[in-house]
């Protein structure tokens, strides 16, 4: 805190204030000059590409803190701290052009985000920090700042902040190594869809278990101190964690297994859910009628029955009672049925749609239509096509469709 | 944004204004101090405690109306020039620096600290072979504060009394004490004077190189003479040489070793792991006479970056130092370090350990090579790494002391 009080002793000299002052004025003479018209036509012709004509702002900020630096080398100014932020606007500027031109033709707009919001944007801002810290302290001696002990090892600022880095990095970061390994595997393999994802999170945990035995290493804990966390662990799982630790052992157990795995599609209260993520205490599964996460431990799969559309194969039967008056022969209804069945968009030709009496009455009859979809989640949807299909082809005879 | 930019950069410009007239809540002004440890020593917080709290203390008495924060960084020497040039060029330099007085010459000779002026009468305070080691055209490049000399430190359960002379350190050698010693040109010079090759090494350094050859043969056998020694303590078993200055600490400190040559700076490390073992005294003579040891005269130097206000405080600070006062409670708190204030005499009679500080650095003053052609020592400095080599590939048995005497007279010519 001390350290950084002293830092303001820099604002009292006359080089840095200078400087200062030359970043000021370069950053809101771009800004003003950029949206001039008076800077207009002569200074853009129109043969210019469109981003020269009218820079984006950062360009523009970029260019106007290079300018600044002859200008105070000429008034026999120091000019390195101009220089200094000058690369920083640079390198944001970089990594903002990296974002339009590279990630966001490459990948598709959520992993792109993803990957520029929880890794390229908080390092580039983590290396402005560090680069800050270093131009006003030394980070090497910041860095051997005694934090306590642990364990009986010595922990110092440096080894816990590499520690977290790494971390973070492996827990945000392990995602694309893994899924190209995936990528690979079910290429090389022939892994279903649900294998390869289940291979991802596995190569996750892994690495992100590597990372904290590393971590643990690192930091110089000795085998005293990790029996002791086991100890302390062990009598945890006893009380508050074994929750935790139960759901974990379970998401473990299930990616194994293979019987809930991203990608399949489950059976919860009543209503067809695809699993999205296997996390390390719950699954996140996807319901497609409200289009509602529903976030589930994972010991529920475990410990009590679950239906699944996927387990052999993807394949949902799905089945409509009608009933119409006994004014048509049984034999042709049935026929009618099946045909419209079969001609119903999303219905499989094979195996094929099956209609039965199912009840003879009085001045009606109820019967049975049987038909298989490939996607188990869209049943809701084929079925009230189907429902609307049957309708115009009994019209005008009363149907009713359950 | 812009709007926030001219906020933070206003809000910085007055609190840079109001920190100069110092109306600040904290009405402090900042000093920023550089500690450059020599060679590849270290410093830890305790040991910049123990040099400067006093010394901050007294400042705080006698200016009572001024308000002062220090921030110190320790900067590695091999790294000091490069990162100088880059925080001077951002107006984030030092205003105070404490190094060697050969790396502040340097320093200034490549424009990175200024030179100051010094009033007559403080000049005439310091020691006049001190000042002439900071003096430069128009000024001095730096301030001495302290020496720091070379001495052998030994572990004293192993060793009741020190070594007097180079025939008894092998002696120890062959009873089974382990002796350290280095292959880093300033650290193994002290074996030069004791064998008679310092003055033919200084003729060496110090002629310029389109002037005839300044030694005969007597030279010549005399520089072999040192190199077979260097040779033969290599032969015993209990002799280990070492590349790295710092494993010879280490290797003291954790008892791998009873005696090895150290600088005075390092007495601070070595007493807190050895405690009252740690044996301190000046290095052994030979047949052609004293020890010819190294001793490192610290000194303050001053940034380029400074403020006026601060290169004020920062010239009282560093003034300060040379009070007579102030250079005695120096030695008696360090236990490491010496006055430069003749008016100042070490405290002798109250520590042992200030004694044989004190017989180092004469013995530095009567015989070192340092001492006598300082200038011949940068020459040193350049060719360092270059002796080192050939000195380890004489102690490995690589090549003899002839073939090692010719090289070296090679090297020192043409460097």
């Amino acid at each position: 805190m001390l350290a950084m009080v002293s830092w303001l002793g820099f604002l009292q000299r006359p080089d840095v204030l200078v400087q200062l002052l030359a970043i000021a004025l370069a950053v809101l003479l771009a800004r003003r000059l950029r949206g001039s018209p008076w800077l207009g036509r002569p200074f853009r012709p129109s043969w210019l590409p469109g981003w020269i004509r009218r820079p984006p702002v950062a360009l523009a900020e970029t260019g106007a803190l290079v300018l600044a630096i002859p200008l105070l080398n000429l008034a026999g100014q120091e000019s390195g701290l101009v220089l200094l932020i000058a690369q920083l606007k640079a390198a944001w500027l970089a990594l903002e052009l990296v974002e339009k031109l590279l990630l966001s033709r490459w990948l598709d707009p959520v992993m792109a985000s993803r990957l520029s919001s929880r890794l390229l944007r908080p390092a580039l801002l983590l290396a402005t920090l560090l680069i800050g810290l270093d131009a006003v302290d030394n980070l090497q001696e910041l860095a051997n700042l005694p934090m306590g002990r642990l364990f009986g090892s010595a922990v110092n600022l440096g080894s816990l902040f590499e520690v977290v880095v790494v971390l973070y990095v492996l827990v945000i970061g392990s995602g694309p190594p893994a899924c190209a390994i995936g990528w690979f595997c079910q290429r090389g393999l022939g892994m279903t869809e649900g294998s390869r994802r289940a291979l991802e999170l596995l190569l996750r945990y892994l690495l992100v278990s590597l990372g904290v035995l590393w971590a643990l290493g690192h930091l110089g804990f000795n085998q005293t101190g990790l029996f002791a966390i086991a100890g302390g662990l062990s009598v945890g799982l006893g009380f508050g964690v074994k929750e935790v630790f139960s759901n974990f052992i379970s998401g473990l157990w299930l990616l194994f297994e293979g019987s809930v795995r991203p990608g399949e599609v489950l059976i919860i209260d009543g209503e067809a859910c695809e699993v999205r993520r296997l996390g390390l205490r719950a699954a996140v599964l996807w319901r497609s009628s409200d289009n509602a996460e529903l976030l589930i431990p994972n010991q529920t799969f475990f410990t009590s029955t679950t239906a699944t559309f996927t387990g052999s194969d993807r394949m949902r039967r799905g089945i409509l009672a009608a009933t119409l008056t006994n004014s048509l022969a049984p034999s042709e209804v049935v026929s009618r049925l099946e045909q419209v069945a079969t001609a119903q968009a999303g219905v499989l030709i094979e195996p094929a749609a099956k209609a039965s009496v199912e009840q003879l009455g009085d001045t009606t009859i109820r019967y049975k239509l049987t038909y298989w979809i490939a996607d188990p989640l869209s049943n809701q949807e084929i079925s009230s096509a189907l429902k609307l299909a049957l309708w115009h082809n009994f019209k005008p005879i009363d149907i009713s469709l359950n | 944004m812009a709007r926030g930019l001219t906020l933070a950069l206003g809000l910085a410009g007055s609190l840079g204004l109001q920190a100069c007239q110092g109306t600040l809540p904290f009405q402090r002004q900042t000093l920023i101090i550089y500690v450059v440890p020599p060679g590849s020593s270290t410093l830890t917080k305790v040991d910049i405690d123990n040099f400067w709290n006093p010394l901050v203390t007294a400042y705080k008495r006698l200016h009572q109306g001024v308000h002062l924060n220090f921030n110190f960084v320790v900067f590695e020497s091999q790294r000091l020039k490069q990162e100088l040039r880059r925080r001077n060029s951002r107006g984030l330099g030092p205003d105070l620096l404490v190094v060697n007085a050969a790396t502040a010459i340097d320093l200034l000779n490549q424009g990175l600290i200024s030179k100051l002026q010094v009033p007559a009468d403080v000049q005439n305070s310091l020691q006049p072979w001190v000042l002439s080691r900071v003096r430069v055209k128009g000024g001095l490049a730096a301030l001495p504060i302290a020496l720091e000399p070379q001495l052998s430190c030994y572990n004293r359960s192993r060793i009741p009394s020190p070594p007097a002379t180079l025939d008894e350190l092998l002696q120890l050698a062959a009873k089974g004490k382990s002796i350290g010693l280095s292959v880093s040109p300033p650290n193994i010079w002290w074996t030069i004077g004791p064998l008679g090759a310092d003055q033919p090494l200084q003729a060496l350094m110090e002629t310029p190189v389109d002037r005839p050859m300044p030694i005969d043969g007597r030279g010549r056998a005399r520089i072999t003479t040192w190199l077979a020694w260097l040779r033969d303590a290599a032969r015993q078993s209990h002799v280990n040489f070492f590349n790295n200055d710092e494993e010879l600490l280490t290797g003291l400190s954790n008892g791998q070793l009873d005696w090895t040559s150290c600088l005075s700076f390092n007495l601070p490390r070595l007493q807190a792991k050895m405690g009252a073992n740690l044996g301190v005294a000046s290095l052994p003579q030979g047949p052609h006479g004293l020890a010819s040891p190294n001793s490192l005269l610290r000194v303050v130097a001053f940034g380029v970056n400074s403020s006026p206000q601060q290169r004020k405080r920062a010239l009282e600070l560093g003034l300060m130092q040379l009070n007579p006062l102030m250079q005695r409670s120096l030695t008696l708190n360090s236990q490491q370090m010496l006055p430069v204030n003749r008016f100042a005499p070490a405290p002798v009679a109250s520590s042992a350990r200030i004694q044989a500080l004190v017989n180092a650095e004469e013995q530095f003053q009567r015989s070192s090579l340092f001492a006598r052609a300082p200038l011949a020592v940068n020459r040193l400095d350049t060719v360092s790494p270059a002796v080192e080599n050939l000195l380890t590939q004489l102690v490995v048995d690589v090549i003899g002391p002839e073939q090692a005497s010719e090289r070296l007279i090679g090297i020192l010519r043409h460097p």
